[in-house]
């Protein structure tokens, strides 16, 4: 295994995929390239049907039957696996485990002592500010204390990226606020890279390195935006404003080649 | 509550049963017929005190609570055993669903004849009669449970790259569970019915159903009726016990249910 430092963390060259339903092929992606370097943030931002979802499945490797290449760390990937750890929009996590063994579950497959085990559930624990809270059930947590814990089990085995999927969408909007934050000094201290996929394009600007567009159907990058602010950022800076009205005129401005794209009907087969 | 509406909750509670008592006790009066079938209240406790402290009674009814046990315990591992493949595996479904299905409407009454036949009649029928009993609801609850697991928490599953024999500890089988229970509740009963059914059936050896067999023969109603309460009180003690063991085992689902 060849793990240069120069190799990016996530590499993605001329990804495609179509779903076939019945007799017709329905593409919903095309043509996607994408790097993230270690230690990066990049948040992909466009319409729900896009596509954005998609390609974090594909990446997670709960989908397969794609076209192009997807790269971790420079080995190509076959199937999930533990060096990319996920967040869904629900927390998923199981009802009947207590929140420490829904974070240890993730360490099953991993040849680790008992002891070893124990103390990393309580340092992930710790960093999500969830410490105290080891022995509760699902059901007794707030959202964002559930969503917290979901982190918590994605971070536990050190992941080269970790795929967000949507991951506040489900909370309202203070949590939503804390927890962005929560992110922000998480990734700073943790340093994997993070790909994460939202509707919400101030969520995106004020997290994120870089922002990728995503629109058209099938899904395409549109657009990338570089946010260059350090962290951690203040979200009232103005800076951070321009770059999301940018993006917004985009999303919603006058279509452009790839949005003309999303209302010829799918290609029959 | 008050101890005023704790009084008239009981009261409540026991006022049909005395009413009952008190007709059947009205009955056993009229004449040497009626008192034969409803047997005078202190003739039953009479009989109940006797078989209590000759130890008739206890020896009787640890025998069926064994035999019971015995099978509850086989029925319901099969029937989960079976219940998981039909739940979880398509070719098991088709293969072995018909018959699982077609079979479970046979009533076990009707089965018996051909058990008895194929098994004899001594034990081995008895084990085999009270194991299909509880067989039938748990393999039944255990493929619903199985089958109705959130297809998100198998996709955590595979994300965190269980393999199949963990998916099915960590995730399939807890997410069952609570099915599972509701079966072996059902099981339960229908377990301790088969008992003594397979008892009366069967031929004859230690058991409540033989006590009130031999208290027929003999021409003692006390004695049948004796037996009677007793499975009653069993089968309810057994339900008890069960309901508490169920909030111990599935603290998640006890608390969510209320």
């Amino acid at each position: 295994m060849a793990a240069g430092g120069s190799r990016a963390a996530l590499q993605i060259r001329g990804v495609a995929k179509t779903y076939r339903l019945h007799d017709r092929t329905l593409p919903v992606l095309a043509d996607i390239d994408l790097d993230l370097e270690r230690g990066q943030f990049v948040s992909i931002v466009g319409a729900s049907g896009c596509g954005k979802s998609t390609l974090l499945r594909l990446i997670a490797g709960l989908e397969g039957d794609y076209a192009g290449e997807i790269h971790i760390d420079g080995a190509p990937i076959t199937g999930p696996g533990l060096e990319r750890g996920i967040v869904f929009q629900d927390h998923r996590l199981l009802p009947w485990l207590t929140v420490a063994d829904n974070v240890r579950i993730a360490l099953l497959n991993r040849p680790i002592s008992t002891g070893d085990a124990a103390s990393l559930v309580r340092e992930h624990l710790a960093l999500v500010g969830l410490q105290g809270f080891e022995s509760a059930y699902p059901h007794q947590l707030s959202g964002g204390m559930a969503q917290r814990a979901a982190i918590a089990r994605a971070l536990i085995n050190a992941p080269k990226v970790l795929l967000l999927d949507e991951p506040f969408g489900a909370l309202d909007a203070l949590t939503r606020l804390r927890l962005q934050g929560e992110l922000q000094r998480i990734w700073m201290r943790n340093r994997s890279a993070m790909l994460m996929v939202t509707h919400d394009v101030r969520e995106a600007v004020y997290l994120s390195d870089l922002v990728i567009v995503m629109g058209g159907s099938p899904g395409r990058i549109v657009s990338r935006a570089r946010v260059p602010l350090p962290h951690p950022r203040d979200r009232a800076l103005p800076a951070l404003r321009e770059i999301e009205e940018e993006i917004l005129s985009q999303l919603i401005g006058p279509p452009d080649a790839s949005a003309n794209r999303a209302v010829a009907a799918p290609t029959a087969a | 509550m008050t101890v005023r509406g704790r009084l008239w909750a009981a009261v409540r509670a026991l006022l049909v049963p005395a009413a009952l008592l008190g007709l059947w006790e009205f009955l056993s009066r009229g004449g040497a017929a009626a008192t034969y079938a409803f047997v005078p209240l202190g003739k039953i406790v009479a009989a109940g005190r006797t078989a209590l402290s000759n130890g008739e009674l206890a020896g009787n009814l640890l025998a069926s609570a064994q035999h019971a046990c015995l099978g509850l315990v086989t029925g319901s591992l099969a029937g989960v055993l079976l219940g998981a493949c039909l739940g979880t595996s398509r070719i098991c479904d088709r293969i072995l669903g018909p018959l699982f299905h077609g079979l479970r409407q046979v009533p076990l009454l009707g089965l018996a004849p051909l058990i008895g036949l194929a098994f004899g009649n001594g034990a081995g029928a008895k084990l085999l009669v009270i194991s299909l009993a509880a067989f039938f609801p748990v393999a039944l609850a255990t493929g619903d449970g199985v089958r109705n697991v959130e297809r998100a928490h198998l996709e955590l599953g595979r994300a965190l790259t269980l393999r199949r024999r963990q998916v099915f500890r960590h995730i399939l089988l807890p997410a069952a569970a609570p099915a599972i229970v509701s079966g072996f509740l059902q099981a339960l009963a229908f377990a301790w019915l088969a008992t003594i059914g397979s008892e009366l059936l069967f031929t004859a050896s230690a058991g409540l159903g033989s006590f009130m067999q031999q208290g027929e023969a003999n021409g003692r109603m006390e004695l049948v009726i004796v037996g009677m309460i007793a499975i009653a009180l069993v089968g309810l003690a057994m339900n008890g016990l069960v309901n508490r063991a169920v909030y111990r085992l599935l603290p998640w689902h006890a608390v969510a249910q209320k």
